[in-house]
This record gives structure tokens, sequence and C-alpha cells, in this order.
């Protein structure tokens, strides 16, 4: 496996708010998927990583170079593909000239290849069939796709997702992961999300950031494993449990210390993930 | 893990290729600052209603006399037409802070100041543009006419290029707004510089006698103001200066971003110099 990025003791605060305190890990090839609530810090750590932000103190390290010197973060950006969590789009651009623009911004210079290439990640986001429309005109989930394919410009070998499937649907999320997959052949893919499930099916690390902290490295069965033997289904609520809902066949779902005779299931990526995250929750408030 | 992820991309590509992309991203700035609806709009309407106005002069309905046509087309410029660039270059300078773009922007390869630089050649290839037009148009039709106010010949080369100056300044002073007073209300507030500035420092009554010469002291020919002060001093010289004056809010544009700053303080105290020198000679 190889390094594309390194996050050592960083730290960056806003106000009264300490939003990274400390995370340290390693991202490599493939796909690494980041969980953690709101407010962990995701967005924080991957604008670092984007080279959008500067941390207050630690070490980053993008393809072995150091994004605060101005030299080597440009390096950095000419093998970078962001999509943040909210994308913004001027007034006036349609999809081909937004994605073209950004292009410029990339320093794609040689006209025909731009506009292939424009052409070949709006064929990729599947948004041919309006790429001439003006981007505001267009739904939440077709304007992420927009900047999702900005990202996706020239093929970058590190790839930072923030919250890339919010908003898409069904069809559009499965053709997402075949995207990502894809981009993750190779290069790197760092892909922050809600979507428990997409972690499951794409990644083959996964970092759970918490208050700043990370919690957890490691692969998605490994993140399951952390709830091997807490998680089972009863017939009725059981008090004594972390967490309990009620599954669509109408039993309950209990994640925590099981009683005796408890009907233990196979733990899921997400039970792994819930109860890494409340335990953490209890002792930070211990 | 152990190796580290390398690029296919070399230095030398690399470097080259950033310059190339500011021009082309000048390109494109300079399109959307001349097709903004702002200009189309109230150029169009202004040259409507000029249209109107003279039509009732014309000797020949089918064509307006060449002064009339210059007398038009010469106030458009001097009058409105930085206005309206400056309003317009603001419009697209800001557009990416007042969309909420510059997330994604800010993390390509062309760091912020050189997408200034970007819109900054945008301004001197689109409304410039537009300017070195109507300049070229006027001294065409400048030729051998018949002046309306009776002065025995129109402007001059230098007056001219006077005027496109002052378009192009407007389009600078308005990449300069939007890039230091990144806030809501910061086009009016140029706005309100630009043009009550201009017009204090323009009116010799009121303005301090020592400033007014260098902010209007040869705007127009001598033929146009009966005025001691505008029969001294260099046209040409006032189009230096002119042109040092743009240059100067380019610098001040790159000032903005803190990496490197030293180096456009140096840049900037070389145009101060050559500006106030231009500024001394053309009284």
């Amino acid at each position: 496996m190889t390094t594309a990025a390194t996050v050592s003791e960083v730290r960056r605060r806003f106000g009264r708010t300490q939003a990274l305190d400390g995370a340290t890990f390693e991202i490599g090839t493939g796909v690494t998927g980041l969980l953690g609530p709101n407010g962990a810090g995701k967005t924080t750590l991957l604008r670092i990583l984007a080279t959008v932000a500067a941390p207050d103190s630690g070490a980053v390290s993008v393809f072995g170079r150091d994004p605060s010197v101005a030299g080597q973060r440009v390096e950095i950006r000419r093998r970078l593909g962001y999509l943040p969590q909210d994308p913004g789009f001027q007034r006036g651009f349609s999809v081909f000239e937004f994605i073209d623009y950004v292009a410029i911004l990339k320093e794609m210079t040689d006209r025909h290849q731009r506009h292939a290439e424009v052409r070949r990640v709006i064929e990729a986001v599947d948004l041919t069939s309006v790429s001439g429309k003006r981007v505001r005109a267009l739904s939440g989930g077709m304007r992420r796709r927009v900047a999702l394919a900005a990202s996706l410009l020239g093929e970058p070998q590190f790839l930072v997702l923030d919250e890339p499937t919010a908003g898409l649907d069904p069809e559009q999320r499965l053709r997402f992961r075949e995207l990502v997959s894809r981009a993750g052949e190779g290069r790197a893919v760092l892909l922050s999300t809600h979507q428990t499930e997409d972690v499951a099916a794409l990644c083959q690390d996964v970092v759970v950031l918490d208050k700043g902290r990370v919690l957890f490295q490691g692969t998605p069965s490994d993140l399951s494993a952390v709830a091997a033997g807490r998680v089972w289904l009863a017939d009725e609520r059981v008090g004594s449990a972390e967490l309990v809902w009620r599954t669509g066949e109408g039993r309950f779902r209990h994640l925590g210390t099981p009683p005796n005779r408890a009907e233990l299931v196979e733990p899921t990526l997400e039970d792994g993930y819930l109860l890494l995250v409340g335990r953490f929750g209890e002792e930070a408030a211990a | 893990m152990s190796a580290v992820l390398e690029s296919h991309v070399t230095e030398r590509q690399a470097s080259g290729a950033t310059w190339l992309a500011i021009l082309q991203l000048g390109l494109r700035e300079g399109r959307r600052m001349v097709l903004s609806p702002v200009v189309l709009l109230v150029l169009g309407f202004m040259a409507l209603m000029g249209g109107v106005n003279v039509a009732p002069q014309l000797t020949d309905p089918s064509l307006p006399s060449r002064s009339e046509a210059y007398d038009l087309i010469f106030f458009i410029f001097a009058l409105y037409t930085g206005l309206i660039f400056y309003i317009a270059c603001h419009l697209v300078a800001s557009s990416a802070r007042r969309t909420k773009a510059e997330g994604q922007l800010q993390a390509s390869p062309l760091s912020s100041r050189a997408r200034s630089a970007g819109l900054c050649v945008g301004v001197v290839i689109g409304p410039g543009l537009v300017a070195v037009v109507g300049m070229v148009t006027l001294a065409l039709l400048g030729n051998d006419i018949t002046w309306v106010y009776g002065s025995q010949q129109p402007v001059g080369i230098a007056e001219l290029v006077q005027l496109a100056l002052t378009v192009i300044g407007a389009g600078m002073f308005a990449v300069m707004c939007a890039t230091w007073l990144r806030f809501p209300g910061s086009l009016p507030l140029g706005l309100v510089i630009l043009v009550f500035g201009t017009i204090l420092m323009s009116d010799a009554e009121r303005a301090p006698i020592n400033t007014w010469p260098w902010f209007a002291p040869y705007i127009a020919s001598p033929d146009w103001i009966d005025d001691a002060w505008t029969l001294m001093g260099s046209q040409a010289w006032h189009a230096v200066y002119l042109a040092g004056l743009c240059a100067l809010a380019f610098c001040a544009v790159m000032l903005r971003e803190r990496e490197g700053r030293a180096r456009w303080l140096v840049i900037s105290a070389g145009v101060v110099a050559v500006t106030a020198v231009a500024g001394a000679v053309q009284l």
C-alpha cells in the first residue's frame, strides 16, 4: 500500500470550539472512509487535507509534501480533487462552462484536451443531457454531481470528497460507488460520509473521528468487529441496551451488553460505529 | 504503507501551464465582464437613447452625421462606460465569494493571487478591448469632421488613450475593491468612492489646489475647457500617469495575499515612483 497523506497531531480551533484535537492517521491508496458524528471535525480535516485551510499545530503531508509551504502546496493541488461539503456555483455558468472554468484553474491549457476531459467527467456523472443547462437551474442532487465532476477532472491522485452522496437518489448513489471505486484503483480517495453502507461497500480503510480525535482506524470488518457479541435481536425492548430500534420485521435490534441467552446477530459496520462513538461519548462525559 | 505516491507532472510543464492558465482565465473573465447583463443592458439602453436623441437632428435620416455619432460615442465612453464596467467587473470578481464557490476553487493549483491576476488580465482583454474598439472608432470618425462644439479638431490620440485607460482603470479599481473589501456592499461603497471622489477631485474650486491637477488636469482637449490649467502640461504624460494608476490598482490586488507580499511591495514601490514622476511631468 502506498501512502498518499499523513496527518500527525493536528489541532485546529475556531473560537471556543476545538474542531481538531490531535488527529493522527495515514491515508493510503484505495478508498478510505471518514466517519464521525456532526461536529466531529471531519470537514475541517478535509479542508486541511485539501490545502484550503491550515492547522493551528501539527504536521500534514500529502504526497510527501508540506502544504504549509507555498510551492509544495501548489504541487499537492496539481494532484488533488476536492469536493466540498457545500459547493457553490457562480451565476450564469452552464454545467459545461463551470467545469471548463475549473479545468482552467487546474491548469488544463490545451483547449481540445480540456474540452474532451470536461465531456468525460460530465459523462461519468451522467449529466451529458444537461451539460448546456445553467447550473443554478438544476436540482440539488444534480448540482452535487456537477461539483463531483469538477473534482474528478484530470484523474487526481488524491480525491477528497466531503459527503458526496448527500442528496443523490439510490441509482445515482450506486453509480457514484462505481465511480469512486474506479477512482480508488491505484490512487487515494478520502470519503467523508454519514452513509455507513457506502463505507462498507467501498472502503478498504475506515477512520472514525469524534470531538476532533481519531477513535479508530482499520478495515471495515475491524470496525464491525467492535460490535461482535454486542448486537442481538429480541421481541421486546430491553432497557439495559445502549441503543435499541425496531427493525422492519417488527423485532428490536439492540446494541450493548447482551443479557443471558440473547439471540446474537452478525454486527454491521454501522453497529461498530455506533458503539464506538457512543462509548467515546460516555467516556468523554465521565 | 511504504512508498509515497508520486505524480507524472514535471515541474517545467507545471510552471509554463500556470502562466498559460492565467491568460486563459483572463480571456474567460474578460468575456464574462463584457457579456455581463449590466453592460449589455445599460450600454444598449444608452445607445438606443442616444440614437433617439440624435435622429431628429439628422439631415440624412438614414445615417447619423459623423460629428453626431462621434459626440454620442465620446460621451458614452467619457461619462458612463467606466462606471458600467466597474459594476460588471466587480460582479465578476466577487462572484465566487458571493456564491460560496470559493471552497472548490481554492483547492486548484492556480492560487488566489493567480486567479486575481487572471481577473486583471480579464479587465485588459475584455473592457480594455471594448474601449480600444471605441477609441479606434472615434479616431476614424474624428478625421475631418466638423466638431459640434466648434473646435478645430477632435480630441487627440493621447486623449483617446486616456479614455481607454479610464475604462481599464475602473475595471481594475473594481477588482481591487472586490479583492480587498470582501463583504456585501463593497460594490456600492466602491462606486460611491469612485464617483464622489472623481467629482470632488476634479472640481478645481473645491478640491485643494495642489491635488486637483493630479486627478483631472487634462481629461479633455484644451478646446473643450476654457481654463488656463488645461493649456499647460502634456496629454501624453497624463496617459502614462493613468497607466501608472492602473498598474497601481493591479499591484494593490496582488498585495492582498500574504505570501510573497515583500516582492510585490518592492514592485509596487517602483510603480509608485514611475507614476509619481509621470504625474509630476504631466503638469
